[in-house]
């Protein structure tokens, strides 16, 4: 067998995302160390650390950083948990319709992200919106809510239809995972007369918990860098409230045009994906886990 | 025991119910504003079920919009990125199912590293990387994009499928003349054709959703994608929420269709990307 072989056939898979992911990917930390305004692309000196400076000066960038920390906290915890239920209804009861169920149940997931947030504002609207009708109906409030337009409940507004999106990808991976657990152990645990609480801890939980570690850490770092979502409800809005670290990167882009700032904005954002990264793994003690 | 059994099915019905209810209530919105009449749809309180139905909504999105530029916009970038996507990651994956070679495990390494990458850093550098080659504003610039954000991915869902299907019969093609290429071309990839469909519409899916590199790179109308223009949309001062949704309703069956078909080998995909590293 010929040893050049595989990577002949890996070749265009390593040019392309050579070419178009890790070299721009090194672009970028060039051009967070050089002034580059995109209306005058001939004149960027190299201004050494003075973006990286100005960031941490930057009062948006703080605020920034929290929002990121609360909108991936609040929508993963509730993704998982609400995903983990779902998952482990799915496993335990077994119905006519259950394909046709499930199938229905994890349609979010097809959705795009642009999609999702032009229903959910619609849903949100704070004159029309079909959740002031709800929330007035039950009598939990009496009068309308513009939940874009307050910064007090932009930002939940935008987890909250992350939530509707991100259940199934739990969900999924969840379900798969406590199908594969081997029904002696369940045997063996009845067999001692385990509660069924105590049948969770000690059984499902750590036969599941590897699926556990990489869906959350998996979906934490897409969410810590997904920027479509709020760019679409919000914009960040409103002065500021909901806007994420990864949206900030986007919007000195987009408008601000200022693409060295953008980049030292995306160097940060990058270190500290890699940061979390590490630490989960450390945490939650994956490499003992017996998966890889 | 029995009573039980009754109670714990009892809440397993109200559980599975009620994420059928909030999984469906916004879809069910959406579709229900798309053929509620302009004037009711500022009705208060709402009515859940409309007393008029009317498809003026699609047929001014559909005749007197540039939606259905955009759609064939869509259409041909998502086809085409996703056509390249497939052949990169046949290759590819086929190469990392049936070979031992040195490179294998930084190779695989490597696909994880660009999954963890964010995506949304590299906007700025592909702008000025387009703009060099002259691609801003053109469709091939966020073909190349899709494509390449997709290989990863598509190449260990591939390598999945090819792991599935035994070597002996390539082997015995090529014992019978047949050079690697043809063995390849004849006996494996038409054994995995479920996997190359599948493969396919999963990364046709993710081109056919992606917005913020197509928002960045293009700005004339005539090359907006489906998402942009309906993106452009929304930024109005004025929306159009009955328009919204017949545009949103429009832009979503597609995706629902090839997900449907998907489904079970995305899951398939998934774990193995996912878990099995």
């Amino acid at each position: 067998m010929n040893k050049a072989e595989p990577y002949l056939l890996l070749s265009p898979a390593y040019l392309l995302i050579g070419g178009f992911m890790f070299y721009p990917m090194a672009t970028v930390l060039l051009l967070s160390f050089q002034q580059y305004q995109l209306m005058d692309p001939l004149n960027t000196p190299f201004i050494g650390l003075s973006h990286y400076g100005a960031m941490l000066e930057d009062a948006y960038f703080w605020r920034s950083l929290w929002n990121s920390i609360v909108w991936v906290g609040l929508s993963v915890f509730c993704q998982f948990g609400l995903g983990f239920l779902l998952a482990i209804l799915l496993n335990s009861t077994s119905f006519w319709g259950k394909g046709i169920y499930q199938a229905i149940v994890f349609t979010p997931w097809a959705i795009s992200g642009f999609l999702i947030a032009i229903m959910w504002a619609w849903m949100l609207n704070g004159e029309f919106g079909v959740v002031n009708d709800l929330l007035i109906r039950s009598g939990l409030i009496d009068q309308k809510i513009g939940f874009l337009s307050r910064s007090d409940t932009a930002l939940l507004s935008c987890v909250l239809a992350n939530i509707w999106f991100g259940i199934t990808f739990f969900a999924i991976m969840l379900y798969a995972a406590l199908q594969a657990i081997p029904p002696s152990l369940y045997e063996a645990a009845d067999m001692d007369g385990a509660s069924s609480w105590q049948v969770f801890k000690a059984v499902t939980v750590p036969m599941v918990k590897s699926t556990i570690v990489v869906t959350v850490l998996l979906r934490s770092i897409w969410i810590f860098n997904w920027a479509d979502l709020i760019w679409v409800m919000t914009k960040g809005g409103p002065a500021g409230s909901s806007q994420t670290l990864a949206l900030y990167v986007f919007q000195k882009a987009f408008l601000g045009l200022d693409f060295g700032y953008a980049s030292a904005l995306g160097v940060a954002l990058t270190v500290l994906s890699l940061i979390f990264t590490a630490a989960f793994l450390r945490v939650t003690r994956f490499h003992e886990a017996e998966v890889v | 025991m029995g009573q039980q059994n009754v109670l714990n099915r009892l809440f397993s019905f109200l559980g599975l119910s009620a994420f059928l209810v909030f999984v469906t209530f916004p879809i069910y919105r959406m579709l229900v504003t798309s053929i509620t009449p302009e004037q009711e749809l500022f009705n208060w309180p709402i009515r859940y079920i409309p007393t008029n139905t009317t498809l003026e909504h699609y047929a001014v999105t559909l005749l007197r919009s540039d939606i259905p530029s955009y759609f064939a916009n869509s259409l041909t970038v998502a086809s085409v990125a996703s056509a390249c996507t497939l052949v990169v990651s046949v290759f590819g994956g086929y190469a990392l199912a049936r070979y031992h070679f040195r490179g294998k495990q930084p190779t695989v390494l490597l696909f994880l590293a660009t999954q963890m990458m964010p995506i949304v850093v590299l906007i700025v550098p592909l702008f000025v990387v387009f703009r060099t080659l002259g691609l801003l504003n053109t469709l091939y610039s966020l073909m190349i994009v899709y494509t390449v954000l997709n290989i990863p991915f598509c190449t260990m869902m591939m390598q999945g499928f090819f792991s599935g299907i035994p070597a002996e019969l390539e082997e015995a093609a090529m014992v019978d003349g047949c050079t690697r290429f043809g063995a390849i071309a004849r006996v494996a990839v038409p054994l995995t054709r479920p996997g190359l469909i599948a493969t396919f519409l999963f990364a046709f899916i993710g081109a056919w959703n992606e917005l913020l590199f197509a928002v960045m790179f293009l700005n004339t109308d005539g090359m907006f994608t489906l998402p942009v223009g309906l993106y452009m949309f929304i930024s109005k001062y004025d929306i159009h929420w009955g328009r919204m949704m017949a545009g949103a309703t429009i832009a979503l069956i597609p995706a629902l269709a090839v997900f449907g078909f998907v489904q079970r080998y995305m899951v398939k995909g998934m774990s193995l990307g996912a878990v099995k590293g």
